[in-house]
């Protein structure tokens, strides 16, 4: 139901902006000002705009690291859609598919042990599941494909 | 990354410039940072003043500081801005660090530690 939604959705809608780069930590840092730049005409409130910014690095640094392992580049395309009070944000790549451990972990992802010693990594998957309302992965023939709804309040502007 | 360099008298203070501490900056960060902390004998506090945002690369860099740090040394993090301080609090590492409104505050308590 969620996926047919989206799709007509997405015929029927420009989205708000739409962005495609090159795999890469560097790269990854540009397009995300260039889409927070983007995101101004919005007028989101300051909770929201730090709220798509993280989500939307979180994402961006999973494609680099698992997707395309570091070193292999490969395309990235990121659109975004406003909705009433809500902004949809679709993520494509290129790289590996999510392997099936991991998608039963995304599903229901938790923040790594404190213990026997403090992580230094494997939060992404808990930050994104804590800033979205919903969000979804899926394979479609050689593609990553992501959709992620983030609650917006568009009524105040911090 | 420039990172400033200046003792107070309770830690020695590091001031990472950029406006952030994402995945391209937190490996030669967390090198930099821990490198000064090795060869230092006394407390390391991190002024984030000057950063607006970090992701969970920039959170892990501060974490493998904190792991890496000489026997009794401590690291205070100080002045975080709302969204670096949205992410300490999402992931729950606020309740694992010594994070202080600024210097003056940090300055304040470590002496009243000491006497």
């Amino acid at each position: 139901m969620m996926q047919q939604m989206a799709i007509s959705f997405y015929r029927s809608t420009c989205p708000q902006f739409h962005l495609e780069f090159e795999s890469g930590h560097f790269n990854s840092r540009l397009a995300l000002r260039r889409l927070m730049e983007e995101l101004n005409a919005l007028e989101l409130c300051s909770d929201a705009r730090m709220n798509v910014e993280l989500l939307l690095a979180e994402v961006f640094n999973n494609i680099v690291r698992h997707a395309y392992c570091e070193a292999e580049a490969g395309p990235i395309e990121v659109s975004a859609y406003q909705l009433e009070g809500e902004i949809l944000i679709r993520v494509f790549d290129f790289g590996k598919e999510l392997p099936p451990t991991s998608r039963e972990y995304i599903s229901e992802p938790h923040l790594p042990k404190m213990e026997p010693e403090l992580p230094e990594g494997g939060f992404g998957w808990f930050l994104i599941s804590q800033l979205s309302r919903r969000y979804r992965y899926w394979r479609e023939d050689d593609k990553n494909c992501l959709e992620v709804s983030m609650d917006l309040d568009l009524g105040s502007v911090n | 990354m420039e990172i400033e360099k200046f003792q107070t008298p309770a830690a020695l203070v590091m001031r990472p410039g950029g406006d952030r501490i994402d995945a391209y900056a937190a490996v030669s960060f967390k090198e930099t940072v821990c490198q000064t902390a090795q060869n230092h004998d006394g407390d390391i506090a991190l002024w984030l003043d000057q950063i607006e945002f970090i992701d969970s690369s920039g959170l892990g860099s501060i974490v493998g500081v904190l792991k890496r740090l000489r026997n009794g040394q401590k690291l205070y993090l100080v002045s975080l801005q709302p969204a670096v301080e949205k992410v300490f609090e999402l992931t729950h590492m606020h309740k694992i660090f010594n994070i202080f409104k600024d210097l003056e505050h940090m300055d304040h308590e470590k002496s009243q530690v000491r006497t």
